[in-house]
């Protein structure tokens, strides 16, 4: 059986690769000496000041890490406020959520193979001494576990709070009770949480990989 | 106290005894409330110090407070665990 978390992802990943490669082929059909408007303004704007975000963490190769940081950057945002248009939130299944871990991992290694060659980064794991390396190996795999462990249990806690309200309210208050749930559960744990969480995957996954890329720089 | 201890192993039925390890797990919480407490203040203090760099100020205080949650949402799961696996 197929869980409804992982239809709904399926849905969100669908509809964002149709709707993300549209306003690509917009953007890049563009007179670069008229000025935006509208929404393409909005989002050429936002990618841009992502993209000095990501610039100020890596230096001078940044093309290499911005589109798959951005990438799911965009999909967090829409997977976690996915539940105001009815469908599960994605990342309240574990397996989901885990595999979002496995990501993290796998972004930050692979990447940290091909900038940083294999011999280097274990230089790096046993930086100031070879009694560290197990911790060190230790910390590596539980950085990623906690950031998708993080994701699973705001939207998780969200959506079992939502589910509460929607049971207790109606109960206790009849047709008033569309207040609570209108104006304090959805901006707060779909939007709130959903946002403030997809951002701070965003931010440690930047700061993760920009320590694993160039450690000793200096 | 061991005669207690018997007493309500015998006569309650597991499934109650793991929503009170829920609940005793919940504790956990409080760590992490103080943790996002002390990142909130320490914001504050420093946007009054200094207004201009209140973007920054606040995007350094969220993750902050991200990570200070991480704690608090580990006992989070080991309560619901506790709540859907047993019974």
């Amino acid at each position: 059986m197929i869980s409804p978390n992982l239809i709904s992802s399926l849905i969100i990943i669908g509809v964002l690769i149709i709707v993300l490669s549209v306003i690509g082929k917009k953007v890049s059909k563009l007179d670069p000496k008229e000025p935006l408007k509208g929404p393409l303004f909005i989002i050429v704007s936002g990618i841009g000041k992502l993209n000095d975000m990501i610039q100020t963490y890596f230096g001078k190769n940044w093309k290499l890490f911005a589109p798959i940081l951005i990438a799911v950057f965009i999909y967090l945002i829409f997977a976690n406020t996915s539940s105001l248009i009815g469908l599960n939130t994605p990342l309240s299944n574990i397996n989901i959520a885990i595999s979002f871990s496995l990501l993290a991992f796998l972004i930050i290694q692979v990447y940290g193979m091909i900038i940083r060659t294999p011999k280097k980064r274990m230089k790096d794991l046993m930086s100031p001494s070879i009694l560290l390396f197990p911790i060190n190996l230790i910390g590596e795999i539980s950085t990623p576990l906690a950031m998708g462990l993080r994701l699973f249990g705001n939207l998780l806690s969200g959506a079992v709070i939502g589910v509460i309200v929607f049971y207790i309210f109606p109960g206790l208050l009849g047709i008033v009770s569309v207040i609570p749930m209108t104006v304090v559960v959805h901006p707060i744990f779909n939007i709130g949480f959903g946002l403030i969480q997809a951002f701070v995957y965003f931010m440690l996954l930047t700061i993760f990989l920009s320590m694993a890329v160039e450690a000793e720089e200096a | 106290m061991d005669l207690f201890f018997n007493l309500i192993l015998t006569t309650s039925n597991p499934q109650g005894l793991a929503y009170l390890g829920a609940g005793i797990a919940m504790i956990g919480g409080l760590g992490s409330g103080i943790g996002q407490g002390y990142a909130g203040g320490k914001a504050v203090e420093a946007v009054g110090r200094q207004p201009e760099a209140s973007g920054k100020i606040t995007t350094t205080m969220l993750v902050g407070q991200a990570m200070a949650e991480t704690t608090g949402l580990y006992a989070l799961i080991i309560a619901f665990i506790l709540i859907f696996t047993t019974g």
